[in-house]
């Protein structure tokens, strides 16, 4: 029998990684994330995790994981939130660039920030102080809607908004309010990050 | 005088553009696409062109300066540029240098799927060329001292250690210099001059180098602009051939295929080969974290970053022929990247 059998059945039939086999076998009190993402001179330095855990009441010194997209969002399953709120934020700001990142692909830079700032504007993003104010700043067309393309993906775009504020209901188990507060504030900062808001506001030129 | 426009620079895609044939070249696309090309300025930034919205996208180009480098260069103009446009992707427009002149032609698009920065590389010692050694110099000495009786290969043999001379091309054989001058020498003659060569005060120790890319990493592309231009390469119609692949980029302006190969062999291989180079892709990866890239590079084939290439200005027809050939390339970018924006939303 070839050394090979020891790979059918046994292993590798979906997304896994070392932390989520780590975080499976472990007895803990507590089990968080913070997502660190210090801001650089312009725009961010490279996000990591860190793994907080307590358990036999000691706290664990924390370990770092280099961000993944798909890990993030296999903790976000296992229902492992992030140490504070606002740290929640920065998390689910990097699930919407994820989540995102389909609909831009397929319908291009133009196309979609046209419409990803018109669900914004309409969906009840802009009622969002944090949100509101990055939006004065968001410069966009309007665009072409009479065609296949704006409705599917306007509809691309919202699914991937769904999926993340259902997670923050259903996985993590914030309430209504909590969640919209995380989800609005993540936008704010996805917005920010990708129309280069905050380093224009730093430089002077807004 | 230009206006104040910094409402007009705000766009989503920024073409940058470094030569005036680049210039041209997207000057005369943006004719045919339909869209203008207005020379704009924003006080706090600089110059620009604004070429307005073409398909769903809006469009704004900016001419950098050669190379990666400077005050002006791609990378600092990236920066800027980036931030005050609140643009969401780059296309470095322009020319490039093919890879292999038996596989492409000049006027062939590459689009990069990731960009290869060969600048970081480390150039490390290798070995000792040239030692003057005891036992060498007593051998000198010895040779001078039979000259008469010695012959002339012993002087050059005995003396130094063959892998220690410093230059082994002109040792190599009879027909080298030395082996040419050989005759003109005495015994006698030949040996002091090596005392005098090794005695001189260059120093003792001479050590080749070599280089080494271990720190080279391929650093991808923005997907949702490749997607973009792969859909335009399947919609046809170009009388040349779009490649994708690895690009070269590095400040070196390359005239030398010995080099060029040098680098495609040493550099980590793409999954999807190399195709080609440039100097100005790699100063685009300074805007964005390598796993969020907002950029992408265009470019037609203008040469081979051959010995040819550098010695083009020397012959009126071949420059001729070059000329022709740079704007076959700029031209050919050009059209291949506005008309991928224009049919963007024709999915």
């Amino acid at each position: 029998m070839s050394k090979l059998n020891s790979f059918f059945g046994s292993k590798g039939s979906k997304f896994s990684h070392p932390l989520l086999t780590f975080l499976e076998g472990i007895q803990a009190d507590r089990k968080e994330i913070e997502v660190s993402r210090p801001k650089d001179t312009l725009g961010f330095k490279a996000a990591k995790i860190y793994l907080h855990i307590t358990a036999d009441e000691k706290q664990q010194p924390p370990a770092e994981y280099a961000w993944d997209d798909e890990l993030n969002a296999h903790l976000v399953t296992s229902g492992i939130r992030s140490i504070t709120a606002d740290n929640e934020k920065m998390r689910f700001a990097l699930g919407l660039r994820f989540g995102f990142k389909r609909a831009e692909s397929r319908f291009g830079d133009g196309f979609f920030n046209a419409v990803l700032a018109m669900v914004v504007r309409e969906e009840g993003f802009a009622e969002h102080q944090e949100v509101k104010r990055i939006l004065n700043y968001v410069s966009t067309d309007q665009p072409y809607m009479h065609g296949n393309g704006y409705s599917d993906c306007r509809e691309m775009i919202e699914r991937a908004i769904g999926d993340q504020a259902n997670s923050l209901v259903k996985d993590l188990k914030y309430t209504l309010e909590q969640a919209e507060d995380i989800l609005a504030g993540a936008m704010a900062k996805y917005l920010d990050e990708r129309f280069s808001v905050s380093d224009r506001e730093r430089l002077g030129w807004l | 005088m230009i206006e104040n426009a910094s409402e007009d620079l705000k766009c989503d895609v920024l073409i940058f553009i470094t030569t005036s044939s680049e210039q041209d070249a997207l000057k005369t696309a943006a004719k045919e696409a339909g869209v203008g090309f207005r020379r704009r300025n924003m006080n706090e930034v600089g110059e620009y062109f604004q070429l307005g919205i073409i398909g769903a996208t809006r469009v704004n180009a900016v001419r950098t300066k050669m190379g990666p480098f400077s005050h002006g260069g791609s990378a600092a103009k990236a920066i800027i540029f980036k931030i005050a446009s609140g643009a969401t992707a780059i296309i470095q427009l322009g020319m490039a240098f093919g890879i292999d002149p038996n596989l492409q032609n000049a006027g062939d698009v590459l689009v990069s799927t990731s960009i290869i920065p060969y600048d970081d590389r480390d150039v490390v010692a290798e070995g000792i060329v040239c030692e003057v050694m005891p036992a060498a110099q007593q051998g000198i000495d010895d040779a001078i001292e039979g000259a008469d009786s010695i012959d002339q290969s012993a002087a050059t043999r005995g003396s130094i250690q063959p892998s220690a001379r410093p230059h082994p091309e002109l040792f190599g054989s009879r027909t080298g210099v030395v082996g040419r001058v050989l005759g003109a020498f005495t015994p006698r003659r030949f040996a002091t001059l090596w005392r005098d060569m090794l005695r001189s005060p260059s120093p003792a120790k001479q050590h080749t180098y070599q280089t080494i890319y271990p720190r080279v990493l391929r650093h991808h592309a923005k997907p949702s602009l490749l997607e973009l231009l792969k859909r335009e390469e399947n919609r046809g119609g170009y009388g040349h051939r779009i490649q994708f692949g690895g690009m070269l980029s590095g400040g070196a302006r390359i005239f030398s295929s010995q080099y060029l190969k040098e680098l495609v062999n040493s550099v980590p291989n793409a999954e999807d080969g190399i195709i080609g180079g440039d100097m100005e892709g790699v100063g685009l990866l300074s805007i964005s974290p390598p796993e969020d890239p907002l950029w992408v590079v265009v470019k037609g084939i203008s040469d081979f970053a051959d010995e040819n290439r550098g010695s083009i200005d020397l012959d009126e027809v071949r420059k001729a022929l070059f000329k022709d050939q740079r704007r076959t390339a700029c031209q050919n970018s050009a059209r291949f990247v506005l008309r991928a924006l224009a049919n963007a939303e024709k999915i």
